[in-house]
C-alpha cells in the first residue's frame, strides 16, 4: 500500500495556507507533519480527508484518488468535538455506524477500548436500584476523558489508516502514556499513521519520517535520521570544573545555554570540537562532561522555523466567500 | 449531486430521529398537543351539557322576577296573552293590556317607583320599518339583564305567532314557515369538481383556519429549531470534522430533514387519533344530553369540518405539509451552518424570523379579510400559490374547500420546483459554510458563494 500526497495547495482568501506539499508513505509506520501553530498541518490533514477541498494537488492510496468513504480512515481531530448534551454510548455507536460496523461489533469494539482506555465506567453506568438509568454524558466527562472517548471513535472501525492531529495535546503525564501505549500497539499493528504535534520528543519516538512545515510550505522533509545526519553532530556540551568563558571567546564559538549543568555550544563541524578540547586539556581545565551530539528535533524545528515564530498564529478563518470563489 | 452524496443518509436519519424522539421539549410538546385535541372537544360538550341543563333548570324551575307588564299595543292586533301566561315561568306574572295611564305615565312612574319590577311594552306598526317593539324598565327593579333577554326572546316567539294568527296562519303551517333557511353557493370548477364559492367564511371556518395556520406555523417552527440548532452544535462542538469523514454534507442535511419531518408526521398521526378518540368519547357523552341545542350543535360543527375532506384532497394536503417543513428546514439548515458558535444562533435567527412572521402575518391578513370581505380572489390564490405563505396556509384552505383541488394541486407542483432548486442552491454552499469557523456569514456571503458555484 502506497499513500501520496501531491502538489497539495490551498489558499484562503489571498493568503497561501499550504503550498505545494508532497510526501509518501511506502510503509507502514508513523508520518509527522509538524509546524507552529497556522503552519497549515490541520488545513492539509482536513484536505487529505476530503473534507476541505484542495485548489490543487493529489492525494492517492495506491495510485488511486483516496476518499474517507472508500476506505476505512479513523481521525482523531486537533478541535475534538462530541456532542455535548447526548449520552456518549449513543455517539460512540453512531460514529461506528458512519463507518459501516454493526451496532454488535461496535459494542464489543467499545467494551474493548473502553477497557483498554480506563472510561468503562462511563460508558456503562452503574444501574442503581430504584433509580432511573441515566447514561453520562459528554460534557460530564472531563477534558482528558472526552479525548479518550475520541480517540475510540477514531478507533473503533479498527482503521488501517490512521490520522492523528495533535493526539497528545492537554492530556495529563498519565493518560499521556496511556495515549503513547496505544499508538504504540497500532504501529505494531502494521498500520499507516499520520501525525501531527507540537511535542517533538513524542515525534522522536514514533515518527521516522517527518515534513516541518512553515507558513504552509515544507522547510524540512524527509528521513529523521537523515535529516538529523546532515545537519552533523554540531551540538557540544561542556562542563568543567573553572570558568571557560575566556576559552570559549578566543576560539570565537558560539553559545546556545548557559546552564549550572554546563555549556550548550553550537560547533560549525567536529574539528572545531576537538580544537576546544585541545585548548582546555592545555589549559589543564577540569573537564566533567564533554559531549558532541546531533541536534535535536527540537532544535532543528526552531533552526527551520524561526523566523516563522516571530510571525505567531496565522489568521485561517479568512472569507469563506473568498474560499469558496477558488474552488 | 449525485449518489454518493448521500452516503451516511441512513445513519444520519436514524441518529437524528432516535435523539429528536428522546428529548423532553418533544415528548412535553406531543404529550401537549395529545391532551389538547382529547380533551377539548368533551370539555365544550360538557360545558355544554352543564350550561343546557342550568338553562333548562332556570327556565322550569324559577318562575321569573317580572311582576307585571303594561302593554300599549298600538297595531289594532288581537293578541291572546293568555297564551303568555301559560308558560310556567309567567304563570303569576299579570300582563295588562287596559292601561289606566297613558305609555308615558307608565314609564314615568317607573322612573319614580325605581324598585318595581315592572315592564312597560310599547308595540308600533310602520308600513315602512315594520313591528317595534319597545321594553323599558326601571334601571334599579332587581330584574338582571338575562331575565329581560330570556323574556325578550319568549315575547318575539308569541308576538310573531300571534301576527300569524292574526293573519289566519295555521299552528302547522306557522312551524314550517319557521324553520332555518341555510344558503350555500357552490361553483363549478375547471377540473369538474364543485366547490364552495369564496364568498365571506364563516365564524367556525375562520377559527378552524387560524387554528390551522397556528398548528403548521408550530410544526415548522420547531422542525426548523431543530435544524439549525441541530448544526449549529455540530459546527460549535467541531463534530461536524468527524462526521465529515464517514458521510457527506448532503446526507447530513436530508438526514435531519427526513427525521423532522417524520417526527412531524408522528406527531400528527398522535394528535388526530386522540381527537378521534376523543370524537367517540364525545358520542357517549353527548347521547345523554343529544336533546340540548348546544350540544348538537357543537356536534354539528365538529362534524362539519370533516365533511369536506376527501382522500385526494388530504393526500394533496399532506404532501403539501411535508414539503412546507422541508422548505423551512432547509432555510433553517442555512441558519445553523452560518455560524460558529452556538450562541450566535439567535442574531441568525433574525432574518429567518423576519421571512416567519411577514408570511405568518400575510396568512392571518388573508384570513381576516375571508371573514369580513368577499373580494379576495386574487390575494387568496396568490397566498396559496406562493411557496413561503403557502406552506401555512394552504393545507387548510384545501381541507375546507376554500380553494379547488386543482389550485391545490398547483401551488403543491410550484411548492415541490420551490424546494427541489432551493435544495440544489443550498447544496452548493452547505459543504462550505458546514467547515467554515469564524465569523458569522452573512445572507450577502451565501447568496456570492450560491451565484460562484452555480456558474461554475
Amino acid at each position: 500500500m502506497s499513500f501520496e500526497v501531491k502538489h497539495l495547495q490551498k489558499k484562503f482568501g489571498e493568503k497561501q495556507v499550504v503550498e505545494d506539499l508532497s510526501f509518501e508513505l511506502r510503509e507502514p509506520g508513523v508520518y509527522a507533519l509538524l509546524g507552529t501553530n497556522g503552519a497549515g498541518k490541520s488545513t492539509s490533514i482536513r484536505m487529505m480527508l476530503g473534507i476541505l477541498a484542495k485548489d490543487h494537488g493529489e492525494v492517492l492510496l495506491n495510485g488511486e484518488n483516496f476518499d474517507t468513504h472508500k476506505v476505512n480512515v479513523g481521525y482523531l481531530a486537533e478541535e475534538r468535538g462530541l456532542y455535548p448534551k447526548y449520552p456518549i454510548m449513543d455517539q460512540l455507536l453512531y460514529f461506528a455506524s458512519l463507518k459501516g460496523i454493526s451496532t454488535d461489533d461496535a459494542m464489543e469494539k467499545i467494551k474493548y477500548w473502553g477497557d483498554r482506555l480506563k472510561v468503562t465506567e462511563y460508558l456503562f453506568p452503574e444501574r442503581k436500584k430504584g433509580k432511573k438509568y441515566k447514561p453520562t454524558l459528554a460534557d460530564q466527562l472531563s477534558k482528558g476523558n472526552q479525548q479518550k472517548i475520541q480517540l475510540m471513535a477514531a478507533l473503533i472501525s479498527d482503521p488501517q489508516f490512521l490520522i492523528l492531529d495533535e493526539p497528545l495535546s492537554g492530556l495529563d503525564p498519565v493518560n499521556t502514556e496511556l495515549f503513547k501505549s496505544v499508538i504504540h500497539e497500532e504501529i505494531d499493528k502494521n498500520k499507516y499513521i499520520i501525525m501531527s504535534s507540537h511535542q517533538m520528543p513524542v515525534i522522536e519516538e514514533f515518527c521516522e519520517d517527518i515534513t516541518i512545515l512553515n507558513r504552509g510550505k515544507a522547510v524540512v522533509q524527509g528521513n529523521l535520521n537523515e535529516i538529523k545526519k546532515s545537519y552533523g553532530r554540531v551540538n557540544l556540551f561542556v562542563k568543567c570544573d573553572e570558568d571557560i568563558s575566556d576559552t570559549i571567546s578566543k576560539l570565537d564559538l558560539k553559545v546556545i545555554n548557559d546552564t549550572p549543568a554546563g555549556i550548550q555550544i553550537k560547533v560549525k563541524n567536529e574539528s572545531e570540537a576537538k580544537t576546544l578540547l585541545k585548548q582546555l586539556s592545555d589549559e589543564e581545565k577540569t573537564v566533567v562532561r564533554f559531549e558532541l551530539r546531533e541536534l535535536s528535533l527540537h532544535e532543528i524545528f526552531i533552526e527551520s522555523v524561526g523566523d516563522g515564530l516571530e510571525a505567531g498564529v496565522q489568521d485561517f478563518t479568512e472569507n469563506v466567500v473568498e474560499e469558496a470563489a477558488g474552488e | 449531486m449525485n449518489k454518493s452524496d448521500f452516503a451516511g443518509f441512513k445513519q444520519v436519519f436514524i441518529f437524528e430521529f432516535i435523539t429528536g424522539i428522546k428529548k423532553t421539549g418533544f415528548k412535553v410538546f406531543l404529550a401537549i398537543l395529545c391532551a389538547m385535541s382529547f380533551l377539548t372537544t368533551p370539555i365544550i360538550l360538557i360545558l355544554g351539557n352543564l350550561k343546557s341543563g342550568e338553562n333548562i333548570e332556570n327556565n322550569i324551575l324559577e318562575k321569573t322576577v317580572i311582576e307585571s307588564v303594561y302593554i300599549y299595543d298600538e297595531t289594532g292586533l288581537s293578541m291572546d296573552y293568555d297564551i303568555l301566561n301559560k308558560i310556567d315561568k309567567y304563570t303569576e306574572t299579570k300582563f295588562i293590556t287596559d292601561n289606566e295611564m297613558s305609555y308615558t305615565e307608565a314609564v314615568d312612574e317607573l322612573k319614580e317607583k325605581s324598585d318595581l319590577r315592572n315592564l312597560v311594552i310599547k308595540v308600533e306598526y310602520d308600513s315602512n320599518e315594520g313591528f317595534n317593539i319597545t321594553i323599558a324598565r326601571s334601571s334599579k327593579s332587581g330584574i338582571k339583564k338575562e331575565v329581560i333577554e330570556d323574556f325578550e326572546e319568549d315575547y318575539l316567539d308569541f308576538y310573531r305567532e300571534e301576527v300569524l294568527k292574526n293573519l289566519k296562519v295555521s299552528e302547522e303551517d306557522y312551524e314550517y314557515i319557521s324553520k332555518d333557511i341555510d344558503i350555500t353557493i357552490m361553483k363549478a370548477n375547471e377540473d369538474g369538481t364543485f366547490s364552495e364559492d369564496a364568498g365571506k367564511i364563516s365564524t367556525n371556518d375562520y377559527f378552524i383556519m387560524l387554528a390551522g395556520l397556528m398548528i403548521v406555523f408550530i410544526f415548522i417552527n420547531m422542525s426548523v429549531g431543530n435544524i439549525a440548532t441541530s448544526i449549529a452544535t455540530e459546527k460549535s462542538s467541531r463534530v461536524i470534522e468527524y462526521l465529515l469523514t464517514g458521510t457527506r454534507p448532503l446526507a447530513l442535511l436530508s438526514g435531519k430533514i427526513v427525521a423532522r419531518i417524520l417526527e412531524s408526521l408522528i406527531t400528527i398521526f398522535a394528535t388526530y387519533s386522540c381527537f378521534f378518540m376523543s370524537q367517540l368519547l364525545s358520542v357517549f357523552i353527548a347521547m345523554d344530553s343529544m336533546a340540548t341545542s348546544s350540544t348538537s350543535g357543537n356536534m354539528i360543527v365538529v362534524s362539519s369540518v370533516w365533511e369536506t375532506i376527501t382522500i385526494s384532497k388530504l393526500i394533496v394536503v399532506i404532501l403539501y405539509f411535508i414539503a412546507g417543513i422541508t422548505l423551512y428546514s432547509i432555510i433553517g439548515a442555512l441558519t445553523g451552518a452560518s455560524v460558529s458558535k452556538l450562541d450566535e444562533l439567535q442574531d441568525a435567527y433574525k432574518y429567518y424570523n423576519f421571512i416567519l412572521v411577514g408570511c405568518v402575518y400575510v396568512d392571518m391578513f388573508l384570513i381576516i379579510m375571508m371573514l369580513t370581505s368577499s373580494e379576495t380572489g386574487a390575494f387568496q390564490t396568490f397566498c396559496a400559490v406562493f411557496p413561503l405563505t403557502g406552506a401555512f396556509l394552504t393545507p387548510a384552505l384545501i381541507l375546507l374547500g376554500k380553494i379547488s383541488i386543482l389550485t391545490g394541486i398547483i401551488a403543491l407542483a410550484v411548492m415541490v420546483i420551490t424546494v427541489a432548486i432551493t435544495f440544489i442552491l443550498a447544496a452548493a454552499v452547505y459543504e462550505s459554510m458546514l467547515l467554515f469557523q469564524g465569523r458569522r456569514i452573512k445572507v450577502k456571503d451565501i447568496i456570492t458563494i450560491m451565484k460562484k458555484q452555480v456558474i461554475a
